[in-house]
């Protein structure tokens, strides 16, 4: 079932004389986790915004083209309408608060009681997020006594209480260090077992490389390459758009050429498939 | 030690107690707040009404437990704003007339120095009680009442918001500040240097502050915050009739004050 479909989206911020994203066109399916990478101004934040439809309703601009989130036109809806659908993660955690309540538990219920959900409801639906995201020892706690990490756990439990059906996330791990991002990637790695939606733009490739279904490229604001993880992340178009390989496949293609990896097996882009590749090897054996 | 949001949030100037001053419904401390004001601006000229208010907010503290902060805010407010005008009016105030001391052959006046302690009283007054306030009073708790009152939310979010961006301002300029240092920007130093540091320091804060105010629009819309139809109240503000009648009774004790000083000439 198709989650999200972009149609030829082009769009240019009031303020640009370049459009931001141009001729996009996209179809994500339930389920799926899509890392988007590119880099700086490729239009990773632009299209995260237009899938959450805060453009064109909130950035003013020339809007071109087709975004439908679950069959729902995003023009034709508000973002409160939206909100239900789907839920975006933004980066900087403390900008995510909304400064109006005392307690992580009343910060993650403002969401639903803004939508005029049931007192009960949104006791049951906070606490079950505040487990997922594992901040029910927190429940008490100031959002602003919290760390960066735990307040952008606490963004993302905001977002998911709402229960919309796909969560986009625009680089939500890059003003965390290693171990709190790696906790919210955990959260989302437990996201997608339960069959989320799951739209990524994150810098850290290694993790996309090991957890996404697929990876699309932006350049320019246009889609450069779209494809699984291996495929996209050792293709030479990474290196043209201005990305780097990752360690793994740099070694391996060095490898490559003196002979020390399989001629006929792919560049890996995990830690597994290089261990597995140079692990095949027989100890001083040269492939040929 | 002083208690921030619960846990330490210290994001608002919020003091987390709970006390009868913090228990107090948002509108009366606002009440109060109008009533120091209508007493001290258009009330009786005398310095009898500004000590009685000022003590009252001092007692209010002290009962509040948040006389600590209450009294260092005070002061850091009071204290640079009293300097600068007793030598302004001392000085130079044009009703000047009984010479106190001379310094530097400079004559310090009687009369600029009573008007500089009429001006610091009323300032204090309404200092005092705007600090009760501030201090005991959680943004989320205002916007609630106003909301509760029937106001519409975007009101509500407008007149909470300062109190939450103010001192997260003041964060990030010390951020900012300790950001340019380390790049070599001097901030000590005489005024010139000082007011061109101010550039380096005011660019990145007015730019880094839209961003923030943006992306804070944005999170609100995200979680429904202008979505019709009506919202779901969990947290409820107390009130009593004691307090509905102090309220009126402050209000009503402010009309005759304006009306007299609307017919007086």
């Amino acid at each position: 079932m198709i989650a999200l479909e972009i149609s030829c989206l082009t769009f240019t911020y009031a303020t640009g004389r370049q459009p931001a994203i141009t001729n996009l066109s996209l179809t994500i399916q339930s389920g799926e986790m899509v890392g988007v990478i590119g880099p700086n101004n490729s239009g990773k934040s632009t299209l995260c915004s237009a899938m959450a439809g805060i453009i064109p309703h909130f950035h003013d601009g020339r809007f071109n083209g087709s975004v439908q989130v679950a069959t729902h036109e995003t023009t034709e809806h508000s973002i409160s309408e939206l909100t239900r659908l789907i839920g975006l993660v933004m980066q900087r955690p403390e900008n995510q608060l909304s400064g109006m309540r005392y307690t992580v538990f009343d910060e993650v219920a403002f969401g639903l009681e803004n939508l005029g959900v049931k007192e009960k409801e949104i006791d049951e639906r906070v606490a079950e997020v505040l487990d997922l995201t594992g901040l029910s020892s927190l429940s008490d706690r100031s959002p602003y006594g919290l760390s960066g990490g735990q307040q952008q756990k606490l963004a993302l439990a905001s977002a998911l209480a709402i229960s919309p059906e796909i969560l986009v996330l625009d680089e939500p791990t890059t003003f965390l260090d290693p171990l709190a991002a790696r906790q919210v990637f955990d959260i989302l790695l437990e996201l997608r077992k339960q069959g989320k939606t799951i739209v990524l733009a994150e810098q850290r490739l290694e993790w996309l490389a090991e957890f996404a279904d697929r990876i699309i490229v932006l350049a320019d604001g246009k889609l450069a390459l779209s494809g699984t993880p291996a495929e996209v992340l050792s293709d030479p178009i990474i290196k043209e758009v201005g990305l780097d390989w990752l360690a793994y496949t740099r070694v391996a293609k060095m490898a490559k050429v003196k002979g020390l990896w399989p001629q006929k097996r792919p560049l890996p882009v995990t830690l597994a498939e290089t261990v597995a590749g140079f692990g095949g090897l027989q100890e001083g054996k040269v492939c040929g | 030690m002083q208690q921030h949001d619960p846990a330490t949030g210290g994001a608002t100037l919020y003091i987390h107690k709970g006390t009868r001053l913090h228990r107090l419904h948002p509108f009366t401390k606002l009440c109060y707040i109008v009533a120091t004001a209508v007493l001290v601006y258009l009330g009786p000229n005398s310095w009898s009404v500004e000590i009685s208010l000022i003590s009252l907010s001092l007692i209010a503290a002290l009962e509040g437990g948040i006389i600590a902060a209450f009294w260092r805010l005070a002061w850091c407010t009071m204290l640079p704003l009293a300097l600068f005008m007793t030598v302004i009016h001392g000085f130079l105030h044009p009703d000047n007339n009984t010479i106190l001391f001379t310094v530097i052959d400079q004559p310090f006046y009687q009369e600029g120095l009573l008007f500089t302690a009429s001006i610091l009283l009323q300032l204090a007054a309404l200092l005092s009680a705007s600090l009760l306030f501030v201090l005991s009073t959680h943004p989320a708790d205002l916007v609630t009442a106003i909301t509760e009152a029937g106001w519409p939310t975007a009101l509500a979010y407008l007149v909470g918001s300062p109190l939450l961006l103010l001192p997260a301002m003041r964060r990030r300029i010390r951020t900012i500040q300790a950001a340019q240092r380390s790049r070599g920007l001097d901030l000590e130093g005489n005024r010139l240097k000082r007011f061109r540091a101010l550039f380096a320091i005011m660019a990145p804060l007015v730019l880094g502050s839209l961003i923030d105010i943006e992306q804070r629009a944005i999170a609100l819309e995200l979680r429904g915050f202008n979505a019709p139809g009506r919202k779901t109240n969990r947290r409820r503000i107390a009130d009593s009739s004691s307090q509905k009648i102090l309220r009126l009774s402050m209000i009503a004790l402010c009309l005759p004050v304006i009306i007299f000083s609307l017919l007086s000439p």
